[in-house]
């Protein structure tokens, strides 16, 4: 009856829309092609083609929420303050993108003298802060956990390529945690479909 | 005896339309969010389409809930929304449970 109670009853019903596993499955694909994309390259794929494919599973949550969740769990519009927040996601996401443009261009020029590093860096420093927000803005401690893996992936793929520069060093680092993500979001997505089968029209709206 | 009463412990002074427990969860969970469609109340609450129908068809009479229809491609989907006197009226509600227990 109190606040808290309020605030928790929110939480509940913000974290139901987790239940279908599809941020979990969306993170262990994006972990799999950030896997493969080093094997892809030293057979001649070019990382232009590469690093776009790790957009691709955001097709993923659109559709799998489209067709999968709201015709199961229904739709839900959250208060000002996740709306706002989420709206500051998505500006800081445009901006980064915007100015990601810059080292792409020097990248495709060539790099800085010949090495393209510093460019890499800086594209990964005006990536963070957008993925820190969204991370945030997720509020759910399995994503705060992938997110923190993800970052672990990354130091250990580096430590790893101090010991070896094979291509396959990033299927070790990255792959096995993507794997280990995706299955349980099959898992999830699995045992969601079997608690929320899909509802006849009837069923689902005042007549 | 004091002309002012202490109306503390007096149950008739709450909300009867709120205090029914499935109304009570309907109006709790759209005080919390800004609007949902049919589907997901009854899943969050539990209750059968029917029920939840009935219950809202007297929210809505009362004026706490506003029912919008909308078409999500070809399929029919009902909105609910706490209304500004439904959002008053549980914050009311709230109070005087405080107040009782106080």
């Amino acid at each position: 009856m109190n606040d808290i109670n309020l605030k928790e009853l929110e939480r509940r019903a913000y974290r139901s829309t987790f239940e279908d596993g599809i941020y979990d499955l969306y993170f262990g694909l994006f972990l799999l092609i950030l896997a493969w994309i080093p094997v892809l390259e030293s057979i001649g794929v070019s990382r232009f083609i590469g690093y776009p494919l790790l957009a691709s599973p955001l097709f993923l949550i659109w559709a799998g929420k489209r067709y999968i969740t709201i015709p199961r769990l229904g739709a839900v519009e959250f208060g000002e303050g996740r709306k706002k927040y989420k709206h500051i996601v998505r500006l800081v996401g445009i901006i980064a993108l915007a100015l990601m443009m810059g080292p792409i261009f020097i990248i495709a020029k060539g790099g800085f003298g010949g090495s393209d590093t510093i460019p890499w860096i800086m594209i990964a420093l005006m990536g963070l802060p957008v993925f820190i927000l969204a991370v945030i803005y997720a509020n759910h401690p399995r994503i705060y956990i992938y997110a923190a893996a993800m970052l672990f992936c990354i130091v250990e793929n580096e430590f790893l390529l101090g010991l070896s520069d094979s291509p396959f060093i990033s299927l070790l680092s990255f792959g096995i945690v993507g794997i280990v993500i995706f299955i349980f979001g099959l898992a999830l997505l699995i045992q969601f479909l079997k608690k929320y089968p899909k509802e006849s029209a009837e069923a689902t709206h005042v007549g | 005896m004091s002309a002012k009463r202490d109306t503390k412990f007096l149950v008739p002074e709450v909300d009867k339309l709120i205090h029914e427990p499935a109304r009570f969860s309907i109006m709790a969970l759209l005080s919390v969010i800004e609007r949902a469609d049919f589907l997901f109340v009854k899943n969050q609450t539990g209750l059968t389409p029917g029920n939840l129908s009935s219950h809202l068809t007297k929210l809505e009479t009362a004026g706490y809930v506003e029912i919008t229809k909308e078409f999500v491609g070809k399929m029919p989907k009902t909105f609910l929304k706490l209304s500004k006197k439904g959002r008053s009226a549980f914050d009311d509600y709230r109070t005087q449970m405080k107040r009782m227990f106080k």
